[in-house]
C-alpha cells in the first residue's frame, strides 16, 4: 500500500515536470509534442549505462546511477539540440506534425534495437542495496525535489518579467522581431532546456520502474502530456501541475475493474468502466478545455 | 553618412514590380513624412528595410554600416517601426507588454536586482511620456484603438532606436489627438534626438510635424522637398493628381433625396435603447439611446475610446450588452438572434480580408446566386476598375488600403439589410475614402441598405451622411428617441 502511495507521488511529479516543460513551450508559441520522445530518449540511454555497469560493475551502486543521469542529460542535450534547428525554422501546426513523426520515429527505432529489448522492453536493477519501499519513496522525493527546483526558477523567470517576453513572442512572432526578439534564439533555447529536463525526467522513470518498453512514449502520451499543458492559464506553473496530477490519477480510478455501468435490467449486460474509460476521459479532457480562461467566450 | 540611405532598392512580387529603384536618405534626428496613394508600396519599404521581404536588388546602410537581414538586428542596429492596425496581445498588461521589450534589450543582466529597479524608473518613464499610467494594468489588446497606437509607439520608444518608422500613425485620431500625437513626436525629437519617418494619409498632421516631405509614386520617391520647398510638394500636380483625386466632387451627392427618418417605428431600421456594454468589466457605452433611419446613412462621430466600436459589435450581436434593448424593424431582438443574421454586417477597423484567398474568392465567399456575384462585378468594374483587374491575384499581395477596401467591398456585395463599418476611411489617402464613401452612399439609397458607420474624424463622412450623432465618454449626445406607440 505504501508503495502503491511511493508510486502515485513518484507519476505525479514525473507527469508535472513533462507537463510544465511543454507548457513553456507552448507559451512561446512552439507547440511541440517531443516530450514523450525525450523521456524514451533519457531513459533508453541511462538504461544503457547501467546494463552495462551490472554486466560488468565498473563503478559502484549510487555511482552508475549518476552516471546514468549524465548520460541521459548528454543524450537529451544532442537530441533536442538537432531536433530543435528543424523545429525553430517550422511555424504552428507544422510543429505538432513534425515532434509527433519524431515520437513515432523515436518508438521504430526502439522496437527494432535488439540490445535495447525490442518491443518488448527492457527489465534493469537499479540501487540493488536497499528494500524497494524505502527506494519507491526515495526516488519520489529526488522527483519532487526536481519538480520544486523548477517552478521556483520558473517563477523566478516570470517575476523578473520573461514570461512577458513568452507572450510577445506567442501572440505574433513577426511583430515580436520587428519589436527586437531574436524570436528564433529564444525559442530554440527554451526547446533545448526544456529537452534535457524531458530526458532527465525519463532517466528518473527507468530508476523507478526498472523496466522500460517503447510502448510507454508511444504518441498516446506525447498527447496526453500536451493536453496536461494545456490545463489552467498559461502564465502560471500551477495549471501544468494540476493537469499532470489530476490526468494522471483520474484514469488510474477509472481503470479499476469492479466499476461497472448497468446496461438495462440485466446486470450480465454490465460493461466495465476499463473498456469505456477512454470515452470518459475525453469528456473530462473536454471540460477541462471548456473551462480554460481562454477558452471562454468574452 | 551617420543617417539611414537606401539607394536603387528594387522588390518585385509576382509579376508585380513594387518598388522600383527606390532612392533616398534620412537624416539623423529628423522627421520626415512620407505620403503616396494606396498600393503605392509604402508598407513594402518598411518590410524590405526590416527583411521581412528579401530586396531583389539594391544597397541599404544605417550610421555608416549595411543594414542587416534579420528585424532583430535590425532593431537592435536603432531602427524600429510601429504596424499598421498595430493589434496587441489581449492577454497581456500595457505594462508587460513594454517591459518585455525593456528587458530584451538588457539582455541577461535584468536578473540583477539593481538593473531591475533601473528598468522599472525606465518602464515608469515611458508610460508617463505616453500617457499610458493610468491604463498600465489593463489588458492591452482590450483598449481602445487609439491607445494601443499609443502603447505601440511606446514599445518601438523602448527598444532605444535612434530612427522609428510610424506605419499611419494618425489613422483614426480625431483632431485633438491628432496634434497630441504631433506634439509627442516633436518632444521626442527634441529631447532624445529620436529621427522618424512618418508614413501617413493625413497631410494636415504631417504638416504638423515634419521638416521634410517625400512623395512616393510607381515604387520610386517623386518629389522630395528638400530639393525644392514644402509649398512647391504640396501644390505639385503629382500629388494633385495621384493622391487627393480632385475630379471627384462631393457636391454631386447634395441634391439626392434624403430619407426622413422618423422614430415612429415604421422608418427606423434598428434602434438601441438604454444601452450599457462592459468590456473586461469596464463600461463602454454608458447609456446609449438612437434610433437609425431605415435605408439612411448615419454617422456616429466620436473621439476613440467613447464606445463606437462596442456599439456597434454589440449592433452586430457580437458583443452583448450588460443592459438595454435592441430593435432591428421595430421588433425587439437579443443578441443571439443578432448574431445569427446574416443580413446584418459588421466591417471592423482591423482588416479581416483571408490573405490565404485570392480577392475573387474572398469576394465569392458571400455572394450566394450567380445573379448576386453579377452585380458584385458591376460595382468593381464601376468604382475599382483596379481591384477588377486583381480578382486572380492573392488577397495577401494587396496593401493595407487596398484590403481594406475589399473587406468593405465584399460586406456591400451581399446587398446586406444593415451595414456597420467602424472608421471605414481611416488608414486611406483621401481620395480613396471619397470613393469608400461614394460606395456606402450609392448603397444606402432609398430601399437599399441601413448603413452605420463610426468615424473617429468628420470631416470625411459629413458630405455623405443623413444623419449623425456624437458619442462622448460611452454615451450618445444628441441621440434620437424611440416612440413606442
Amino acid at each position: 500500500m505504501m508503495q502503491l502511495a511511493a508510486s502515485y507521488v513518484f507519476f505525479c511529479a514525473f507527469y508535472s515536470i513533462l507537463a510544465l516543460s511543454a507548457a513553456v513551450l507552448i507559451r512561446c508559441g512552439v507547440l511541440s509534442l517531443a516530450h514523450s520522445a525525450m523521456a524514451a530518449v533519457g531513459a533508453y540511454a541511462s538504461i544503457s549505462i547501467w546494463l552495462y555497469s551490472n554486466s560488468a560493475p565498473v563503478v559502484p551502486g549510487l555511482g552508475s546511477v549518476v552516471l546514468g543521469f549524465i548520460a541521459a542529460f548528454l543524450a537529451g542535450a544532442v537530441v533536442a539540440i538537432v531536433l530543435g534547428i528543424l523545429v525553430v525554422r517550422i511555424e504552428g501546426d507544422a510543429v505538432l506534425v513534425a515532434t509527433l513523426l519524431f515520437v513515432e520515429a523515436c518508438r521504430r527505432l526502439i522496437e527494432m534495437s535488439d540490445h535495447l529489448g525490442g518491443s518488448v522492453g527492457v527489465a534493469v536493477r537499479s540501487l540493488p542495496d536497499i528494500d524497494a519501499s524505502t527506494r519507491s519513496w526515495l526516488i519520489g522525493a529526488v522527483a519532487c525535489a526536481g519538480l520544486l527546483f523548477l517552478v521556483s526558477a520558473f517563477l523566478y523567470l516570470c517575476r523578473s518579467g520573461v514570461g512577458s517576453i513568452l507572450d510577445t513572442i506567442r501572440h505574433n512572432a513577426e511583430i515580436a522581431e520587428a519589436a527586437g526578439f531574436n524570436v528564433r534564439k529564444i525559442r530554440y533555447v527554451l526547446f533545448v532546456v526544456c529537452g534535457i529536463v524531458a530526458a532527465m525526467a525519463g532517466s528518473l522513470y527507468a530508476l523507478f520502474t526498472q523496466y522500460v518498453a517503447p510502448s510507454a512514449f508511444g504518441w498516446d502520451s506525447a498527447i496526453l502530456i500536451f493536453v496536461m499543458a494545456l490545463v489552467g492559464e498559461k502564465k502560471s506553473a500551477w495549471g501544468a501541475i494540476l493537469g499532470g496530477c489530476v490526468l494522471y490519477i483520474v484514469p488510474q480510478f477509472l481503470r479499476l475493474p469492479d466499476w461497472r455501468i448497468p446496461l438495462g435490467l440485466n446486470s450480465l449486460n454490465a460493461i466495465s468502466v476499463a473498456e469505456v474509460w477512454p470515452l470518459i476521459y475525453a469528456v473530462i479532457i473536454m471540460g477541462m478545455a471548456r473551462a480554460q480562461p481562454q477558452a471562454r467566450h468574452e | 553618412m551617420s543617417g539611414l540611405f537606401m539607394d536603387n532598392v528594387w522588390k518585385r512580387f509576382g509579376g508585380n514590380e513594387v518598388l522600383k529603384g527606390l532612392k533616398f536618405s534620412v537624416e539623423p534626428s529628423s522627421i520626415v513624412g512620407l505620403i503616396a496613394t494606396n498600393g503605392a508600396g509604402k508598407t513594402t519599404v518598411l518590410n524590405v528595410l526590416f527583411g521581412i521581404y528579401r530586396r531583389d536588388r539594391g544597397h541599404m546602410w544605417f550610421r555608416g554600416g549595411h543594414v542587416p537581414e534579420r528585424p532583430h538586428k535590425v532593431v537592435r542596429g536603432g531602427i524600429a517601426r510601429t504596424f499598421q492596425n498595430a493589434q496587441l496581445p489581449a492577454d497581456m498588461t500595457v505594462a508587460e507588454v513594454i517591459q518585455a521589450v525593456l528587458i530584451n534589450r538588457s539582455g541577461s543582466s535584468f536578473l540583477r536586482r539593481d538593473y531591475r529597479k533601473r528598468l522599472q524608473e525606465e518602464l515608469n518613464e515611458l508610460l508617463a511620456t505616453f500617457a499610458l499610467t493610468d491604463v498600465a494594468h489593463s489588458h492591452a489588446g482590450k483598449l481602445p484603438f487609439g491607445i494601443q497606437r499609443r502603447a505601440d509607439l511606446a514599445r518601438a520608444i523602448a527598444t532605444g532606436a535612434t530612427l522609428v518608422f510610424l506605419d499611419e500613425p494618425a489613422a483614426g485620431l480625431t483632431d485633438d489627438e491628432e496634434s497630441e500625437l504631433a506634439i509627442t513626436i516633436r518632444t521626442l525629437r527634441n529631447e532624445r534626438g529620436i529621427g522618424f519617418v512618418i508614413i501617413d494619409h493625413r497631410i494636415n498632421f504631417l504638416t504638423q510635424v515634419i521638416d521634410r516631405l517625400l512623395v512616393m509614386n510607381d515604387g520610386q520617391i517623386a518629389l522630395d522637398s528638400a530639393d525644392t520647398d514644402l509649398h512647391t510638394v504640396l501644390l505639385s500636380d503629382i500629388l494633385r493628381e495621384h493622391y487627393f483625386s480632385d475630379k471627384m466632387s462631393p457636391d454631386h451627392y447634395q441634391e439626392k433625396s434624403r430619407v426622413v427618418v422618423s422614430s415612429g417605428g415604421k422608418y427606423v431600421a434598428l434602434a438601441v435603447e438604454d444601452l450599457v456594454i462592459e468590456r473586461a468589466g469596464v463600461p463602454a457605452v454608458r447609456c446609449a439611446t438612437h434610433a437609425f433611419g431605415q435605408s439612411a446613412m448615419t454617422a456616429i462621430i466620436g473621439p476613440n475610446g467613447a464606445g463606437k466600436s462596442s456599439l456597434l459589435q454589440c449592433l452586430a450581436g457580437v458583443l452583448p450588452p450588460k443592459q438595454g434593448k435592441l430593435f432591428v424593424d421595430g421588433k425587439e431582438v437579443t443578441t443571439n438572434q443578432l448574431s445569427r443574421r446574416k443580413d446584418i454586417v459588421l466591417v471592423s477597423e482591423s482588416v479581416d480580408v483571408f490573405p490565404c484567398l485570392t480577392v475573387k474568392e474572398n469576394l465569392k465567399l458571400v455572394s450566394t446566386s450567380n445573379g448576386q456575384w453579377g452585380r458584385t462585378l458591376d460595382m468593381l468594374r464601376v468604382h475599382y476598375p483596379w481591384l477588377f483587374k486583381k480578382l486572380p491575384q492573392s488577397a495577401s499581395l494587396l496593401s493595407g488600403g487596398e484590403r481594406k477596401v475589399l473587406a468593405l467591398v465584399r460586406a456591400m456585395s451581399a446587398a446586406p439589410h444593415v451595414i456597420l463599418a467602424d472608421e471605414p476611411s481611416a488608414g486611406l489617402a483621401p481620395g480613396w475614402a471619397k470613393q469608400v464613401y461614394e460606395m456606402l452612399r450609392a448603397g444606402a439609397s432609398p430601399g437599399g441598405t441601413t448603413t452605420v458607420v463610426a468615424e473617429s474624424n468628420a470631416i470625411t463622412c459629413e458630405p455623405y451622411v443623413d444623419d449623425s450623432c456624437s458619442m462622448r465618454k460611452g454615451q450618445i449626445v444628441n441621440g434620437r428617441a424611440i416612440d413606442h406607440a
